[in-house]
């Protein structure tokens, strides 16, 4: 760092003081973030107070606000990102400079339920003004969420640094500076924590009974969601096309609802955070369903899919977090800019000889996407129902339900859906 | 795909003159087109008359033709070369016209032509306002509301639909006469019942108003296979009601929630579709409702613009370079991003910083009758900056404006505005309105934040940043003065982006002491690297940008660099011929090895193209800025001699830094510039000056004009493209000139030379090594003395000079060169008046007409330039016989002729009087192999027909007469009828033509301007007729411009005429290629 410790907390008092006068009784206070590899950031507080590193280093993790540190490259759009379960057990990055601009909105909730899932967002520069009649400003928002915020980070240095590191655990501190002795005890403390893939997120993420939610439009299908946390816009997306959608809790078995009382017509299998090599009893359970019925997912969902098909999956070094990767449609050679956001991916190598694959990411040629005529199963990686991010690959639902209801193939599928636009 | 190999050649028009609207991004996107069609091998054509660009610099294009616009020229360019097709969409609307008008002429099918880019049918689905707004609606997008009655009742039907505020756009009027906005239902049926009266079809448009409502755009690229993506998205922070030309705008989007963006990002992607642009860029525009968020969409362009050339400044992505690959048959993923050289081109660039954009006017130059911005572009240029806050990049952008302002700033502090003039401002559209909103919150307070939203419909987000700033400047000023602010709170004024001189003047402390306390405190910028992912591939781009307090990224790009100070925004005076300087600087610099820094502030430009130089800064050109990217990169030496004015403003405070500069020593540069020590120089040389003196205060003046004798030419120091300057005849001119805003004082002298009525005026550029010099070329004006050099049509080579005369020059060149070792570029100005040569000025720098020297002369003068401060000498280049001798160029082309071109149209009520302060904006060559085709071809090319029938008529001075008569024969005998004022007649009459005797403007009613009015008049050869009749000669003028008739005010300009119309009756249209 080219600024001493003590110019870095002069000037965070300084700013302290400015921000407080600013956002008007909002508390803030000076917080350091501490990565697994002893990088330290400083930032200005906001939302949830950090812990001191005396209560750090006295309570569990569970309770501190330690995450995988990811950067998401969106610009705007931090309600959606922020409220995406799928950031269970993160921190979140945000690489755009200026957050907060328009202020939050519960409409645009990505969970279903009150709170979002992520445990630090990590900002360069906070909006802290009036905002639009009705909205919240992210502060006020944080603050209700519990969410641990950091301003006037050099989130840019963060970025770098994940991209050369790869993402790692860090928590954040609320202490102005850190002796060395200081960060070798929270480093200590971060490694005494459970990995990633030692611990469970999907349960916390999940609904807690089943829920049905009826299309607003003429029905044409019934399918399951199992939900390992999903992202309300993909609920959205399946209603606006007359599906009714039962969203299943992750800790069901799923067996039941298939051999109960009333029909579905397919299992779509939802987004949601952590590592998917921590979810073997999810994945037995669909080994034993496949074939039952056609089996749709999205990002966590596609993993475990890949993994029922005898697949596996590998962490990537900082995975995919943003709203414009590139995928290329290997049958059309059309490419979509998509929304992404994960970590972990499949190994195109271990796919079962039924299995097509069926989308690669332009960038780094990773899987986007596959589909298994004989085994009934379609999944994507990212996120074609958007929320943030570009709509154009929205039109991949219907390539999904017409392989669910039909069983029609992507190329197909994606010509007649074109040409009822036109 | 691959590229197409069925085409090999490929023809790419230029936008040709600088005009307002139509700037320097089309050479920018015009060179990177034909770079990127060349490196795929195919043969490329390019037509551009406009000698100031770098793509008509040879090597640049396979074949240059630097002819006229028109479809005759370019039909006879077609038959010479063969093109397989032709580039559309690169030339900006010019280009775009030309195509048309060549496909309607069936020219282009005729001979085989493609048409590439966009196709004709999509540039005119996009250009037809009626079929574009139903192909909207077919989206199931929305446009204004509009409808079109023949009656009141109507009218109100319509209004009780949409409500108020209305637009009146009365049918088949000129510049929207009669109509207006109705904000009130009481002007409702008065202002319909106007409007319907001033339509002679008794027809209005009635238009939904979308003031106030946010101003968005969208820059897309799609290919064949209908992959699309948005390269940029940009806000304006002026809403709707000002041309986005002219608003202060951001990228990315700032106060957009998400989906607001994907839906108008869908309909942007849609419209490209169904326009059917499917291998190119465009840009579409958007107005969203504040409140309701109602999108609708405003028009699109197919093709690149001022805003896409913005867009690849703010985000680092070429698009230009991507439209011509897609052009030619490349899908968007199979185009590499070179920017992270690892990506492809289908993804959608990232910004992890603001980019600002703030316009540059000219409101000396073009007064604004209502001080207010609208819906026509009136900016002559704009300044971007790059922050990772907006409000950083936003002060930044102010100073790198150009306009003296040190960043945002309260306008009472800076410009002496009244409470009460701020509100006014507030209250208009006017180009400080962000300003003056400043200046309401630093009164006021956070309370006014409401108000100001609600008054100039700013988004409360832009508010509030200026707010923040407000509350910094508060500390700032609360800290005690005299005293260095503390570390904390000066890294915090400059993570703002504020300048050492604004923290100085808000703690009372000089610059200096602001300067040591950052570097006492380490306070240091760092560099960040554009890289169009915010960070998430390694991206080792040569683009970068300054901000502080965060982690450094970039060494120095090597030990032993050269930074160029190139030029900033366009301005009248200071445009594109600069920055084609800078740029054939840095790449001929890389032609021998060096490495280059080019600092540019200008998005327009070539220069700020990444490929130019091995890294560029988008940074203000302030001497600040400048020694710390010197510092920072341990370069070796700074040029300043390419950039115009620009650099020249910081040579005191680079000096006194102690930062090496390159070429001609500080002490000359003082010289030239001291008027005392210059004029001393010139006495010494033996050499003629008129008489001038230097008035230090007004009541000074009157005494040193008598002095040296009236008439006197007047101008402030220091001034560029002569702003405010003035021939005064008498003491009652100049008692009115001092009335007016001019400053005088010890700070800001006020010169007052003697003004050598009738004289010829010549520009002469040279390089020197100190020991030999090399003259690139002598000009010749065509216009009379006192019309500003770079308004005035010049030739190459002097057409009607002495060959003592020439040699005179020759020699004071030489000895000034000698004296003032000038080692580089020097521009004289020279004045000859009854066959004595005087010295008007001696610039130690390059001047506008060295691009247009070097293509005519095919000597590379800035290649030569850079070879010489490496230490190679004139002799050694081969440019001089021996050392001490003195070379020089000639055309090579015959003769070639230079013409400006103007923005006056854009100004209703301005007079298009030509004088001493410059005020055209571009500038044509004619190229021909007699003087009378290079004069009619650069007419042309400006757009100025010259008659070769009808009626001219002559109105010149006594002196002329005599000189006259022989030409208006010519023009008799070339079949035209004469009509002359009553004095020019007799005369006439007594040298044998007989003519039609018309009245002057002072002598009743029909006069010569009725005569103009009624289009009886084709040709108009006025020359001045001294102080008396000046009002009468302006009028003459003003109504010949309006009317565009052309028109000479020297007898010079009147024989160039009568060869030029010669040539044109000749009917032989040929092209030649450079």
């Amino acid at each position: 760092m080219w600024l001493s410790d003590r110019m870095q907390q002069n000037f965070h008092a300084e700013c302290n003081k400015m921000l407080q006068k600013v956002s008007g009784g909002c508390r803030v206070y000076d917080t350091t973030l501490v990565f697994a590899d002893g990088t330290c950031y400083k930032g200005i507080g906001f939302g949830r107070k950090a812990p001191t590193l005396e209560q750090l280093l006295a309570g569990g993790f569970a309770q501190m606000p330690l995450g995988e540190i990811v950067f998401n490259t969106t610009m705007g759009a931090y309600h959606e990102i922020i409220t995406d379960p799928s950031y269970a057990g993160q921190s979140i990055v945000m690489t755009a400079s200026q957050v907060g601009n328009y202020g939050v909105d519960p409409d645009w909730n990505e969970m279903l339920g009150e709170h979002p899932f992520c445990t630090a967002l990590i900002l360069r520069d906070l909006y802290e003004g009036p905002v639009p009649n009705g909205r919240r400003t992210l502060g006020d928002a944080c603050v209700e969420w519990n969410i641990c915020g950091l301003t006037d980070v050099d989130t840019r240095a963060i970025t770098l640094h994940i991209r050369s590191f790869g993402s790692q655990y860090a928590v954040a501190v609320g202490e102005v500076s850190l002796s060395e002795p200081d960060i070798a005890r929270v480093i200590a403390w971060i490694a005494r924590c459970p990995t990633m893939l030692e611990r469970d997120f999907i349960s916390g993420c999940s609904v807690v009974e089943p829920v049905v939610f009826s299309p607003a439009v003429e029905q044409k299908a019934r399918f399951l969601l199992w939900d390992f946390g999903t992202k309300h816009s993909i609920v959205k997306e399946l209603l606006a096309r007359g599906i009714e959608v039962t969203v299943v809790p992750a800790n069901r078995q799923i067996r039941d609802f298939l051999t109960g009382t009333g029909s579905y017509d397919a299992l779509f299998l939802s987004n949601g955070p952590g590592d998917p090599a921590s979810l073997d009893t999810i994945v037995h359970q669909l080994q034993g369903v496949l074939d039952f019925l056609p089996i749709l997912g999205i990002c966590l969902g596609h993993q475990l899919a890949a993994r029922a098909l005898g697949g596996t999956t590998e962490k990537m070094l900082y995975g995919h977090h943003g709203p414009n990767h590139p995928v290329r449609d290997l049958h059309t050679q059309n490419v979509y800019v998509t929304a992404q956001n994960h970590g972990y991916c499949v190994d195109a190598a271990t796919l079962p000889a039924s299995s097509t694959l069926w989308l690669v990411n332009d960038n780094d040629q990773s899987v986007e996407g596959f589909y298994d005529a004989e085994r009934k199963v379609m999944t994507v990686q990212f996120h074609p129902e958007a929320a943030p991010g570009p709509w154009e690959a929205r039109k991949l639902f219907d390539v999904f339900i017409d392989f669910a209801l039909e069983q029609s193939l992507p190329a197909a599928a994606m010509e007649a859906s074109d040409a009822s636009k036109k | 795909m691959p590229a197409r190999s069925d085409i090999s050649s490929v023809l790419i028009i230029g936008s040709g003159p600088i005009v307002i609207g139509q700037a320097c991004e089309f050479d920018y996107s015009g060179t990177q087109a034909v770079q990127a069609l060349k490196e795929e091998g195919y043969r490329v054509i390019l037509v551009n008359p406009n000698p100031a660009t770098v793509m008509t610099t040879p090597g640049i294009a396979d074949a240059i033709y630097m002819e006229p616009l028109t479809v005759q020229y370019v039909e006879q360019i077609i038959v010479q070369e063969h093109p397989d097709a032709i580039l559309t969409t690169m030339g900006g609307q010019t280009g775009l016209n030309v195509t048309i008008a060549l496909q309607r002429a069936g020219i282009l099918q005729r001979h085989g032509v493609e048409v590439i880019g966009a196709s004709i049918a999509s540039i005119e689905l996009a250009e037809d306002r009626r079929r574009f707004k139903e192909l909207v609606t077919s989206l199931g997008l929305d446009s204004a509301k509009s409808v079109t009655v023949k009656s009141i009742q109507e009218a109100q039907a319509f209004k009780r639909l949409v409500g108020l505020p209305l637009v009146l756009r009365p049918s088949y009027t000129l510049g929207g006469f009669g109509g207006g906005l109705v904000f009130e239902e009481s002007d409702f049926e008065p202002m319909m019942r106007a409007a319907l009266a001033a339509s002679p079809e008794r027809e209005v448009l009635v238009e939904e108003s979308l003031l106030g409502w946010k101003e968005l755009e969208l820059e897309v690229m799609r290919d064949r296979h209908d992959n699309a993506i948005i390269v940029c998205s940009i806000e304006n922070v002026d809403p709707m009601g000002v041309h986005t030309g002219d608003s202060i705008t951001v990228a990315p989007i700032q106060t957009l929630t998400d989906t607001e963006y994907q839906r108008m990002r869908m309909a942007a992607i849609g419209i490209l579709r169904a326009v059917g642009v499917d291998c190119g860029g465009s840009n579409v525009q958007f107005a969203l409702h504040p409140d309701d968020g109602r999108m609708v969409v405003i028009e699109m362009n197919p093709r690149v613009s001022r805003s896409s050339a913005l867009a690849s400044k703010a985000t680092g992505f070429p698009i230009a370079r991507c439209s011509a690959k897609l052009a030619i048959g490349y899908t968007l993923d199979e185009v590499l991003n070179e920017i992270t050289g690892a990506t492809a081109s289908s993804f959608e660039p990232v910004l992890d910083y603001c980019a600002v954009k703030v316009p540059r006017f000219e409101m000396e130059k073009f007064p604004m009758p209502s001080k207010a911005l609208g819906t026509q572009m009136r900016s002559v240029g704009e300044a971007l900056a790059l922050g990772r806050t907006f409000i950083e990049a936003l002060n930044k952008a102010f100073r790198s404006n150009e306009r003296s302002m040190e960043g945002l700033v309260p306008l009472e502090q800076v410009k002496g505005y009244t409470e009460s003039d701020i509100e006014e401002i507030l209250a208009s559209a006017h180009p400080l309105r962000i300003c003056a909103a400043f200046s309401v919150l630093y009164r006021e307070g956070s309370e006014a934040i409401g108000r100001i939203c609600d008054i100039t419909h700013y988004d409360r987000w832009f508010v509030h940043q200026l707010y923040r700033q407000v509350e910094l400047e508060k500390q700032l000023c609360a800290h005690p003065h005299g005293q260095v602010p503390g570390t904390e709170l000066l890294l915090k004024a400059k993570r703002f982006g504020m300048s050492n001189v604004r923290i100085g003047e808000l703690v009372a402390l000089p610059t200096k002491m602001i300067e040591d306390a950052c570097e006492k405190s380490e306070i240091r910028p760092v560099v960040h690297h554009v890289d169009t992912c915010a960070g998430e591939f390694d991206a080792r781009t040569p683009y970068c940008y300054m901000t502080y307090g965060e982690a450094d990224e970039a060494n120095p790009v090597s030990g032993d660099s050269v930074v160029i100070v190139a030029s900033g925004p366009n301005r009248v005076g200071q445009g594109l011929e600069f920055d084609t300087c800078c740029t054939l600087a840095s790449l001929a610099y890389r032609s021998i090895g060096r490495t280059t820094i080019m600092v540019n502030s200008n998005p327009e430009t070539v220069s700020t193209d990444f490929t130019i130089s091995d890294r560029l800064y988008l940074e203000p050109l302030t001497s600040e800025h400048i020694r710390q990217i010197v510092e920072r990169e341990k370069a070796s030496a700074v040029v300043l001699q390419l950039g115009g004015q620009t650099p020249l403003s910081m040579l005191d405070a680079l000096h006194d830094a102690g930062v090496s500069m390159v070429g001609t020593s500080y002490e000359s540069m003082k010289i030239a510039d001291d008027r005392g020590s210059f004029s001393r120089l010139m006495e010494e040389l033996g050499l003629a000056q008129s008489a001038n003196r230097t008035a230090f205060a007004r009541t000074e003046v009157l005494a040193l004009a008598k002095e040296i004798g009236f008439p006197v030419l007047l101008r402030p120091s220091h001034v560029l493209g002569g702003r405010n300057m003035e021939i005064v005849y008498d003491e009652v001119q100049l008692a009115t000139y001092l009335d007016g805003t001019v400053l005088v004082s010890d700070d800001s002298p006020l010169l007052v030379d003697h003004f050598l009525e009738d004289a010829f005026e010549y520009d002469l550029d040279a390089l020197s090594d100190g020991e030999s010099i090399y003259i690139g070329g002598i000009l010749q004006h065509i216009e009379a003395a006192g019309i500003h050099s770079g308004d005035s049509a010049a030739v190459f080579p002097p057409y009607a000079s002495k060959p003592e005369i020439l040699e005179q020059m020759r020699k004071a060149a030489f000895s000034i060169a000698m004296a003032l070792q000038i080692k580089g570029f020097m521009n004289i100005q020279f004045a000859v008046q009854n066959d004595t040569l005087y010295i008007i000025e001696v610039n130690p720098r390059a001047s506008r007409t060295i691009p247009f020297i070097s293509k005519m002369s095919q000597v590379d003068l800035v290649g030569a330039a850079v070879r010489i401060w490496e230490g190679t000498s004139l002799f050694e280049q081969g440019l001089v016989v021996h050392p001490g001798a003195l070379g020089e160029g000639s055309c090579k082309y015959g003769w070639a002729v230079k013409e400006a071109v103007f923005s006056f149209d854009r100004f209703v009520d301005i007079d298009p009087q030509l004088g001493p302060e410059m005020r055209s904006t571009g500038e044509v060559v004619g190229i021909g192999a007699t003087f009378g085709e290079a004069y009619a071809k650069s007419q042309i090319a400006g757009g100025n027909q010259l008659p070769i029938r009808g009626r001219v008529c002559v109105s010149v001075n006594k002196k002329d007469r005599k000189t006259i008569a022989p030409i208006v024969r010519q023009l008799q005998e070339l079949g035209f009828e004469v009509a002359a004022t009553r004095g020019t007649a007799r005369d006439l009459f007594d040298s044998g033509i007989v003519c039609e005797t018309v009245l002057k403007t002072d002598e009743g009613h029909p006069n010569i301007i009725d005569h103009m009015n009624s289009g009886r008049i084709d040709l108009l050869v006025n020359t001045p007729m001294g102080k008396r009749a000046r009002r009468g000669d302006e009028n003459l003028r003003s109504a010949a411009m309006h009317q565009k008739i052309p028109y000479t005010t020297t007898t010079s300009a009147a024989a160039a005429a009568v060869e030029a119309i010669r040539y044109l009756r000749s009917q032989v249209v040929q092209v030649v290629a450079l």
